[in-house]
Order: structure tokens, then sequence, then C-alpha cells
């Protein structure tokens, strides 16, 4: 086994790209550690109502603006026509990341365009 | 060639008959949630057929392992990093985990998976290591091999955690996060595979 040439350049490339993944990741990971470790702060943005045969879908997105992670973040929404709340729904997510969005929908018989719909997030606990 | 088809083979199969017996397939589900069940089961499997092939069956000589090319090393350590990732990376645990931690406990991970793999490659006593380290210096195959291959762990568990869905909508800061947890048993499976798969323990 006497193959004391000199490795291909190739190798030293790839070996290059590798050690540039390695610190590429640990660079991103430490601007997060660095930058203040906000709490969640979510805040929900409907993105579309729908009819559908059963009723009506309001997709919607949850973000979080904070940058420590939300667990059991419960999003919930009420229908008010009249000044009298005629439908009341309520959705869970396991985890909204900080600074990260979920999808979510709402199912509601009546018309969610009609009336005040009113989205919020109520809480979330700790990772 | 023929090898492969039957792995794929016997993957499907035994995938099929663990999926109904724990439940997970249920008589007169739709075919297409059937074929994705399925096929997402068998390419592990596959892996680990040809794993325990490898494993079980003496009758090859190891000379082959010692003519291996660096492209084939690296190729190795894909095949190995894809065998353990794909088993975790479905798992909510994954996610937990790199939510639980803080940024500073990730670049841990980042660095143990990196010294890991490269203890695996070059350090660990198995069959076949004073070949592979060879005359180069520690610097030499630290980068050819050990950061090249921990690139390579990178980018297996960022494409797997994208198939999976992992990475919709995430920041990324929690993204990369993600990829370092995922990666600290990809690493282990990547430095591993020389051995499982590369070559006979104890030949």
């Amino acid at each position: 086994m006497a193959r004391k040439s000199q490795p291909p350049a190739l190798e030293w490339i790839i070996g290059a790209l590798g050690a540039l993944v390695f610190l590429g990741l640990v660079a991103i990971t430490l601007t997060g550690a660095l930058s203040p470790q906000t709490p969640p702060e979510i805040k929900v943005e409907v993105v579309s109502i729908d009819q559908t045969a059963s009723g009506y879908v309001v997709q919607f997105k949850a973000r979080n603006n904070g940058r420590i992670t939300g667990a059991a973040v419960t999003v919930s929404a009420t229908l008010e026509r009249d000044g009298a709340v005629i439908e009341e729904r309520e959705a869970q997510f396991d985890y909204i990341p900080g600074q990260s969005f979920k999808r979510g929908g709402f199912l509601f018989r009546e018309d969610p365009r009609i009336g005040i719909l009113s989205i919020d997030a109520n809480g979330y606990a700790d990772p | 060639m023929l090898d492969t088809f039957a792995a794929v083979a016997v993957a499907a199969f035994s995938a099929l008959c663990v999926l109904m017996l724990f439940g997970v397939l249920q008589w007169g589900a739709p075919v297409g949630e059937v074929a994705g069940k399925v096929a997402v089961l068998t390419l592990p499997g596959a892996i680990g057929a040809l794993l325990a092939h490898k494993q079980l069956d003496d009758d090859e000589s190891a000379a082959d392992a010692k003519a291996r090319s660096y492209f084939a090393k690296l190729f190795l350590m894909a095949i190995g990093a894809i065998f353990i990732a794909f088993n975790v990376a479905p798992t909510e645990e994954m996610i937990l985990i790199a939510h639980q931690i803080s940024p500073w406990q990730a670049i841990g991970i980042a660095l143990i998976s990196l010294a890991a793999l490269h203890a695996l490659l070059f350090l660990a006593e198995l069959p076949g290591r004073a070949e592979r380290r060879g005359d180069d210096s520690f610097f030499s195959v630290f980068i050819r091999y050990s950061l090249a291959g921990y690139g390579i762990c990178a980018a297996v568990c960022a494409g797997m955690l994208w198939c999976f869905g992992r990475l919709d909508g995430v920041s990324i800061f929690e993204a990369s996060e993600f990829v370092i947890v995922l990666g600290f048993p990809a690493a282990l499976g990547a430095g591993a595979a020389q051995f499982l798969i590369g070559e006979k323990r104890g030949a």
C-alpha cells in the first residue's frame, strides 16, 4: 500500500464544502443564540374564508414573532352578530417555533364573513 | 442490481406485514394511503435488508474494501446517515429535543457529532482503521473525510426534514437546530457505515 501521492484537489474541495456547511450551521445557530430570547408572541392572520359542502372554513396562519418556542398554543375564534356570540371555535398547535408560523383552520356553520369574526391566540406552554 | 431489487421486494413485503400487524393499515384504506405508507417504510427496510446480508453473510472477501475510492467512502457515509436519520426523522421527539435545547447546546451537539464521526472513522479500534488513516496527517483526513462526511450528514438531514414537512414555515434558526439535532444520529450512522455495510466484522 505505497500510495504516497497527494490526495486530489477535488477531495479538498469537497472537504471545504463540508466545512462550510458545518460552520454555516454553527454560525446560524450562534446568531440565534446571541439575539435576545424574547417570549412567544403569537399573531393570527386570516388567509382565506371558503364555503364548503358542510359550512365554511377559515384558514389562518399563526405566527410566533418571539424567539422562544411556544408549545400547546391554543387559538380561538368567535363569530358575533348583532352583539351576540353565535359560534365559537378552538384550534391547538403542538408547537410554534420562534420566528416561524403554522397553518390551521376553523370550521364554521354560519358564514364568518357576515358579522364580526375575532381570532386570538390564548396562551402557550414552555416546551 | 438483482440484489437491490430483491432487497426492495423483501422490504416492501415486510413493511406491508408489519403495518398490518400493528394496525397502521386498516382494511379498506385508500390505495394511495397504503402505497404511501409502504413506500416510506420500504427505504429503511431495504437498507436494513442489505445491511443484514453484509453482516451475516461470510462468503465475500474483504479485499475490495481496501481498494474503495474516496467517493465510494463518501457514498457509504451517505447511506449510513440516510439509514439512521430515516428512522428517527419522522418522530416527534427529534423536534421536541430541538425545541427544548438552547442554541448553545445545539452548537455543542454539532461539535460532538463531528468529533464522534471523526472518532468512528479514524480512532475506533475497528477493522480497516489503519488503512484508512494511511500516511495522511490529521488535518488532511479531518477535512477530506470527517468534515466532508458531516456536510453530507447535514444535507441528508435537511433533505429528510424537508421531505417530512418539518421545515414548513420554520425560521432559519430553528431549521438549523433541527438539522444539528438530527445530524447527531446521522453522523453516528455515517461513521458506522464503513464497518456495518462496507466491511466484514473481524475479517
